[in-house]
């Protein structure tokens, strides 16, 4: 039977009626997602958690540093310790033997610094580095800089993490690896290959379900990136269509670099392990571009299947597919045969799981948190990838949470406290540019949750005595460090006929003393009566300008440290202190920068002077009499007494805390001990935060506190119970500072001195025997 | 008695290889104690005066290209390790004078002048600071009496 021409007419008219139709929904379908690319691609392309980074590490000969500190400070920046030095085989890894560390370290690209991988070799002898080596040159080096440890993260919403790369900084081999196993014409095809498409249509059509995938990289970016993980016939059109809509957009290389950065590579509890940048210090902790032949081939092997392919959990899995990719490498001429044989002898060379805590350092990282969501959207930080380069010091955190652990178990023999009785919280800052080197919120650096550090606010004790000092000696006219003070009984009226009676703390009185050694010995009496008569607003405004924020009512006690302040505060105001008078905002965050490492941010230093020199000196050097003569005397046995250290013990009602604030000439340190339910603890200041204290100082670098007079301060021999001028042979002769014009200027020869003296000192004791009682109190507090 | 042979034997290898120093000579009168004073220290104290300087010359270095972002955190890094050296601080003075930052200029002159010490010239060199700083903000008395302590 002959079809008709009609009929013809017909069967061609509806074929390009149906053709249309297709053609229009194509194209329909084609702008959809044309639309929703261009979309995608115009913001931003992923939430990139923000990075919290310490300080690089700078080690130089002659700094002091020990080996168990090195080795936990490696291990925070993620270095893999190896048992042979012959495993030293690719960065990222140390040998440590004695003294003797071999490290290969890993690149460096930060803030304009960049260094190559390499093996250095580092000697420490005696807690000091003896001489750092380039092993590869045999050149000693006079500074060695790391690449800053990761401190913790912010992570998005969607808990998915990764760490963008661009295609100019990995290995070429990568992208070589990754076309020729998983796409070999991704060069040449425009987003789909019709020929494979139809092959796996056919092969699925036979089986009668959709299993078979011929998906391009760019068809596997398209379904990561804007489709459902369900394998149908439509969602693979989509996918068609999509991947079609980024080549027509996109170049080559740049589908290539977002499939690098968009993979899924595995799971790390509840974070979700994105890119070859992540994955690559997630398995083998080092930068993709340190990345070897064999790490490549596991990575790129890894995408076929993450968990199923996990080389922690199914090592032999992971290590028969890493050697089938290599012989793909191989059969391509992409490695020669050599190579190819030598990776795939290589062992898998994967890295312990990284701990599954945020951040080593909480209270740290809440520090610098809290200071971001001063000037951040809490959403920001956690999607806009900010890096965030902050100002800890890796040597000292680690020497600081040391101190802590073994110092308080200590104290709590000495003392008979229970184990784990106390609490403890410390503040390290650089003098210079108070940042914040190291912080501590409670015992255990690593328990999350209160942050002793800046919500413990407790009384201060006598750590407040310097501002009522520091006051009095603002006003030379009025006071000189050897201006005779009461240290009498003193009785305080207060509101609705109650009264307050300070008594000094081993409630021995001293008569008529000269103003410095109320300080130097601590004395409660002297000092209220010196700060009534100063006047409480003169006090508070010494303290506003030392640094205190926080408003708040004097009463006669505050005198004697019934303030509460977190160790932070105390840190601010004790920092005005050590940089002579100067104040500097403190500081946890030196520069914020955008993923692409612009800088987005800086912190610099800024400083006020808020206190003339010559009275920021007299009070320092009263404070270096504290440790030389004074309460803090048994430091001296914890770190030479050639620093100079200046510093200032405090203790407060019944022994509830326990506080040392204390600074070098580089650094500035303040210590709390106590217990979290404020009962007493039995110690003063000097035999609990002093001793943590003082064990955390002598392990890190100091510089000794030289003070240096200012212009407009002279040193004169007085006799300090007389207060005139003297020879320096007199027994009570002493070398003090003053302000010009301040001095005595009556100058007695030493043999008269008591009769034309008149003022005839009440002290109840001989100097020698105060002494002896100074040493017998310290050794019972 | 063990204890004693040992003793023994360190005073002695103490004493042998030494030769024993003369006695100084008393001083014609005892020297007063002063308030807070330290001994000296028996030893350096660990930072290396390369690394300051060379931190220094790359901040000179920096500064000359006008990088001045640059040399300010290279020079907050000496600060870390030497924050007592007064020339670190007059370089911070200087770079905040560039940016026109005089407060902070002037500030950090002063601040260089504290531990300059008898370092006359730095002296005047912040004075010189601290006059333009003065100058600029329009204090033109002080900016002169700045002006005479940095002898110009």
């Amino acid at each position: 039977m002959a079809i008709s021409k009609k009929t013809i007419r017909i069967f061609l008219t509806l074929f390009l009626l149906c053709c249309i139709i297709a053609g229009y929904g194509i194209y329909h379908q084609f702008s959809k997602f044309n639309k929703m690319v261009l979309e995608r691609f115009q913001g931003r392309l992923w939430e990139l958690p923000a990075r919290v980074y310490a300080l690089p590490l700078a080690l130089y000969p002659g700094m002091p540093l020990t080996p168990f500190t090195f080795d936990k400070a490696l291990h925070y920046m993620g270095y893999q310790r190896v048992e042979k030095s012959n495993d030293l085989k690719s960065p990222g890894r140390y040998f440590h033997k004695g003294g003797v560390f071999n490290l290969f370290r890993r690149s460096f690209d930060f803030e304009n610094e960049k260094h190559p991988s390499g093996k250095i070799e580092v000697r420490i002898k005696k807690n000091r580095i003896a001489a750092i080596s380039d092993l590869q040159s045999d050149k000693a080096l006079e500074i060695l800089r790391l690449s800053p440890a990761l401190i913790g993260s912010f992570y998005p919403r969607n808990n998915e993490d990764r760490v963008l790369l661009t295609l100019k900084k990995v290995p070429l081999l990568l992208p070589k690896t990754l076309i020729a196993v998983e796409d070999r014409t991704f060069y040449t095809h425009h987003g789909i290959e019709p020929l494979a498409i139809l092959r796996a249509l056919l092969i699925n059509l036979r089986e009668g379900h959709a299993s078979q995938g011929a998906s391009t990289i760019s068809q596997q970016l398209a379904k990561n990136f804007f489709l459902t993980r369900e394998k149908s016939i439509k969602r693979k059109l989509d996918e068609m269509f999509v991947a079609v809509a980024m080549e027509k957009n996109f170049s080559k290389n740049e589908i290539l670099e977002t499939y690098l950065n968009e993979v899924y590579l595995g799971q790390d509890g509840n974070r979700a392990i994105h890119g070859f940048g992540l994955a690559s210090s997630f398995y083998f902790g080092k930068n993709a571009n340190d990345l070897a032949p064999q790490e490549i081939a596991l990575l790129v092997g890894m995408l076929k299947g993450p968990s199923h392919y996990n080389p922690r959990k199914f090592p032999e899995r992971a290590l028969s597919r890493r050697n089938t990719v290599l012989k793909i490498l191989g059969d391509q001429g992409i490695l020669s045969p050599d190579m190819v044989e030598l990776a795939q002898s290589s062992p898998l060379g994967i890295i312990d799981a990284p701990l599954k805590v945020n951040s080593p350092f909480p209270a740290y990282l809440d520090l610098v948190k809290r200071q971001l969501l001063r000037e951040y959207r809490e959403s920001d930080l956690r999607s806009a990838g900010l890096r965030i380069f902050t100002t800890l010091d890796l040597q000292v955190q680690v020497a600081a949470e040391q101190a802590v652990q073994s110092e308080l178990n200590t104290i709590e023999t000495h003392h008979r406290l229970l184990p784990g009785e106390l609490e403890a919280a410390m503040v390290v800052t650089a003098t210079g540019t108070n940042e914040v080197l190291a912080f501590l919120g409670g015992r255990t650096a690593q328990a999350k949750g209160f942050n002793r550090g800046m919500d413990g606010k407790r009384a201060i004790g006598s750590l407040i005595k310097p501002a009522v000092f520091l006051t009095a000696l603002n006003d030379p006219k009025q006071y000189t460090l050897i201006t005779p003070i009461e240290d009498q009984p003193i009785t305080v009226p207060l509101p609705k006929g109650k009264s307050w009676k300070p008594a000094n703390y081993d409630r021995i009185y001293h008569g008529t003393i000269p103003l410095y050694q109320a300080l130097v010995h601590s004395y409660n009496a002297s000092t209220v009566r010196l700060g009534l008569k100063l006047g409480l607003p003169a006090v508070y405004d010494t303290l506003k300008k030392m640094g205190f924020q926080r408003k708040i009512e004097m009463y006669p006690a505050s005198l004697l440290g019934a303030v509460e302040m977190s160790p932070l505060e105390v840190a601010q105001i004790y920092q005005t202190l050590a940089s002579g008078g100067f104040y500097s905002p403190i500081r946890a965050i030196r520069s914020i920068h955008t993923p692409d490492g612009s800088i987005l941010q800086r912190y610099p230093l800024t400083i006020t002077q808020n206190f003339s020199a010559g009275p920021g000196y007299l009070l320092n050097k009263t404070l270096q009499a504290v440790v030389m003569q004074g309460t803090a005397t048994s430091l001296k046995k914890m770190v030479p007494a050639s620093w100079g250290t200046a510093g200032k013990t405090g203790t407060t009602n019944d022994m509830r805390d326990s506080w040392f604030a204390g600074f070098t000439g580089s650094q500035l340190a303040v210590a709390w001990v106590g217990r979290d339910d404020n009962k007493p603890c039995g110690l003063s200041g000097a035999t609990g935060a002093m001793r943590v204290w003082g064990r955390l100082m002598a392990e890190v670098p100091n510089a000794p506190l030289i003070l240096i007079p200012p212009e407009d301060v002279e040193i004169f021999v007085v006799n300090v119970k007389t207060g005139f001028r003297t020879a320096s042979g007199n027994p009570h002769a002493m070398a003090i500072p003053f302000i010009k014009g301040s001095e005595p200027t009556k100058n007695v020869g030493h043999a008269s001195e008591i009769a034309e003296g008149g003022r005839e000192p009440h002290q109840k004791r001989e100097t020698s025997e105060s002494s002896f009682m100074d040493w017998l109190k310290d050794l019972f507090k | 008695m063990l204890f004693f042979f040992v003793a023994g034997s360190l005073l002695n290898a103490c004493s042998t290889p030494q030769k024993v120093a003369p006695p100084k000579p008393t001083l014609p009168q005892k020297h007063a104690p002063e308030l807070g004073e330290q001994p000296l220290p028996e030893r350096s104290t660990g930072h290396s005066p390369g690394v300051i300087s060379d931190l220094k010359i790359a901040a000179k270095g920096q500064m000359k290209v006008g990088e001045l972002d640059q040399a300010f955190s290279t020079l907050e890094r000496a600060l870390r390790i030497n924050p007592n050296d007064p020339v670190i601080w007059n370089m911070l003075a200087e770079i905040q004078l560039k940016r026109g930052n005089v407060e902070q200029a002037e500030q950090l002159a002063r601040k260089s002048n504290l531990l300059a010490g008898k370092d006359k010239t730095l002296r005047r060199r912040n004075w010189g600071i601290i006059a333009q700083a003065l100058e600029q903000r329009g204090l033109a008395g002080e900016a002169g009496a700045a002006k005479r302590r940095a002898g110009k």
